[in-house]
């Protein structure tokens, strides 16, 4: 009994039993198509939320910073500052990772009032690098991945503060409230801090832009100035934290390893997957990861119980048929070989099918630009899926795995009986 | 007819108490600067705050209801200047522009209020209403609280304890506007001073203290305090600006 001809009887069985081949195929591929929108639905997610958790909310793939500073450094900014000296031997631990890190760049935030034209505002204040910040935003990654996820309002505040070593930027809505229009860009405006030494520390700045958080709590209160000029209104010259942006985001376990080992007990290390850290980012992907279990389950739970059930009619249809063959000398083991070939050949034409179909129905919805706003994004974003062919290969794997288990179990079974009943098995 | 009498009687003695708060209040305020000729002084302000320690100095010259406060040191803060003008607050240095407005009530160093370090005029900015008289450290003091006339000032609410034999100000409750004291002050008034051919006591010492964290304090030390004259244009604000 050669392979090329259970192959042969493979093929003109599923030809011969048209319908019920076509039933069993088209569930098979709408259950493929359901997991392979998931699956891009999902990877354009995770690439998007990823990109910006680590460019747009300056997150970086790594952070160093002092040990619980994350949960003190609001209350004591004095206690939790990167010193200068701090600062440098991070610098040299950095200098070993050279050909790996992209770019280095420190932030430092604080807490206080903006006064402009009579009136003052309470604020969060975020001090950067503005050429740093300027490159996170034009990144490639967030070129690619999450384009439309910045305002361009956001990207005009970081030329400006480039330009301009006390430029503030504000959010729009914090504009009205100091009733500031688009016209008064360019006006001189004071921020008020406490300094680390408890005294009242005023800046003199220049508004120079105005940015957006997409975050609501934030667009009430959010002002952006260049570094130097938020040390100069805490009186210090420490930051809060240094982040680093790597060439390859693969790198960040190993280099955050190396840098926990090298730079020792007293500073936290933290990634851009650290729940902690990013809790934004983990948290979606948490929910993300749930709904794709849940729907995978689903799916495949409702592709392989059709397949037991077809399968198991085709094999019960046809048992005097396998009673026939067994009784010309087929072996059980033969059988299984036939009705093996039979479900690949079926899965697979399925598989391609689905995933065709899959590739037209992500074309369409791409086409229809549908956008959303979903939180922490700065304005609308289209509604994209984005095929990624591993997961799709894998999901391939997992359907064609199930249905051929379903497929041995209940040939097995059958196989399992004596000619003589095949022969006279009425098909119930 | 007799209703009526014990009316008039008790609406009477309401206002005579009250006449005596503000009197007393009145009387109060002068050991702590509060008069209408020009005086300065140097205040040196001590805080700890959670185990710190930092000292500021200030040369303070005020008129009325105007003060012209000027910080001497540390060296990082010389130069800043605070104006008091009427019941509003200025601060300015030398590499801002023009002046910042600010509140009496921000922090200026532990828990001494910016209000602080100026004179006090309470009998302009408080209603006074007298809660009982007791005694105090061997005096009989009377105990008046304090209400805010308006919401720029440094506190809402004082419970003050004014010596009946000297007038002057030994202890001040400062209170949240549910009531609560969140600051305790005491005062002292070993400096003198020469108005109208009168020598009359200064506020020595002031030491204010967190009510909940009894570590935390500031005490303000008065000291020099001499009458000169004043322009009332060192108190207006739009001089400073560059």
């Amino acid at each position: 009994m050669s392979a090329r001809l259970f192959w042969l009887l493979a093929a003109k069985n599923l030809i011969r039993n048209r319908r019920r081949t076509l039933a069993t195929g088209l569930a098979v591929v709408f259950g493929y198509v359901g997991l392979v929108l998931l699956s891009a639905y999902i990877f354009r997610a995770y690439m998007s939320l990823r990109t910006s958790a680590v460019y747009l909310n300056q997150k970086a793939h790594i952070a160093v910073m002092k040990k619980d500073s994350l949960t003190q450094f609001p209350a004591k900014p004095k206690l939790f500052i990167l010193s200068s000296t701090e600062q440098k031997w991070i610098r040299d631990e950095l200098a070993l990772f050279k050909d790996q890190i992209e770019f280095s760049s420190s932030f430092l935030s604080g807490t206080g009032l903006l006064s402009m034209n009579g009136k003052a505002a309470p604020v969060s204040i975020l001090g950067l690098e503005p050429k740093e910040y300027e490159m996170m935003l034009n990144h490639p990654m967030m070129r690619k991945w999450a384009p439309d996820w910045i305002a361009r309002s956001s990207k005009t505040a970081a030329e400006e503060l480039v330009k301009d070593a006390h430029g503030i930027s504000i959010t729009n809505l914090l504009a009205q409230a100091l009733d500031i229009e688009n016209r008064d860009i360019g006006s001189d405006a004071q921020l008020v801090t406490k300094t680390f030494f408890g005294d009242l520390g005023v800046g003199e700045g220049r508004i120079r832009a105005h940015h957006t958080t997409g975050i609501m709590l934030l667009e009430e209160s959010s002002v952006i100035v260049p570094l130097p000029f938020m040390q100069e209104l805490l009186a210090t010259e420490g930051v809060e934290y240094v982040g680093i942006f790597l060439n390859d985001i693969g790198d960040t376990p190993s280099i955050a390893t190396k840098l926990r080992a090298d730079l020792g007990v007293g500073f936290d290390i933290w990634t851009y997957d650290s729940e902690s850290w990013s809790p934004m980012f983990v948290g979606n992907m948490n929910f993300l990861a749930v709904m794709a279990i849940l729907f995978v389950i689903l799916i495949l739970g409702a592709v392989t119980l059709s397949l037991v059930n077809t399968t198991t009619l085709n094999v019960l249809e046809r048992t005097r048929e396998l009673g026939t063959l067994r009784a010309i000398g087929f072996a059980p083991e033969h059988l299984l070989q036939i009705f093996r070939r039979e479900t690949f050949l079926l899965i697979s034409g399925s598989l391609l099918t689905g995933l065709l179909t899959a590739e037209l129905v992500v074309a369409f919805v791409n086409n229809l630009n549908i956008r959303f706003k979903p939180p922490g994004t700065q304005s609308d974003v289209q509604f994209l899926l984005i095929i990624h062919f591993v997961a799709v290969a894998i999901m391939a794997l997992l359907v064609m795995a199930m249905t051929m288990m379903a497929t041995e179990y209940v040939v097995r079974r059958k196989n399992s009986n004596r000619i003589i009943s095949l022969l006279t098995d009425a098909g119930g | 007819m007799r209703k009526m009498m014990v009316l008039v009687v008790f609406a009477f003695t309401q206002v005579s108490f009250a006449d005596f708060a503000s009197e007393l209040l009145q009387a109060s305020d002068f050991g702590r600067g509060g008069f209408k000729k020009g005086v300065s002084w140097k205040s040196k302000v001590v805080s700890v705050e959670d185990g710190e320690t930092n000292e500021r100095e200030f040369n303070v010259r005020s008129l009325d209801h105007d003060a012209y406060v000027e910080a001497l040191s540390p060296a990082r803060s010389r130069g800043e200047i605070y104006i008091f003008n009427d019941r509003n607050m200025w601060f300015y240095k030398p590499s801002l522009r023009k002046p910042l407005a600010i509140s009496p009530r921000q922090k200026l160093s532990g828990q001494a209020a910016n209000g602080d370090i100026a004179s006090t005029h309470y009998a302009r900015d408080y209603g006074a209403v007298l809660e009982r008289t007791e005694n105090l450290k061997g005096e009989k003091v009377h105990v008046l609280l304090l209400t805010a006339k308006s919401n720029n000032l440094t506190y809402d609410q004082i419970r003050y304890w004014i010596v009946d034999r000297t007038k002057l100000a030994i202890k001040a409750e400062f209170l949240t506007l549910q009531g609560k004291a969140f600051k305790i002050g005491e005062m002292e008034y070993q400096n003198q001073i020469k108005i109208d051919g009168k020598v009359v006591p200064f506020v020595s010492r002031l030491t204010v203290v967190d009510a909940q964290f009894p570590e935390n304090k500031s005490i303000i030390e008065y000291t020099a305090p001499t009458l000169v004259d004043l322009p009332s244009s060192l108190f207006n604000v739009n001089n400073l600006s560059r």
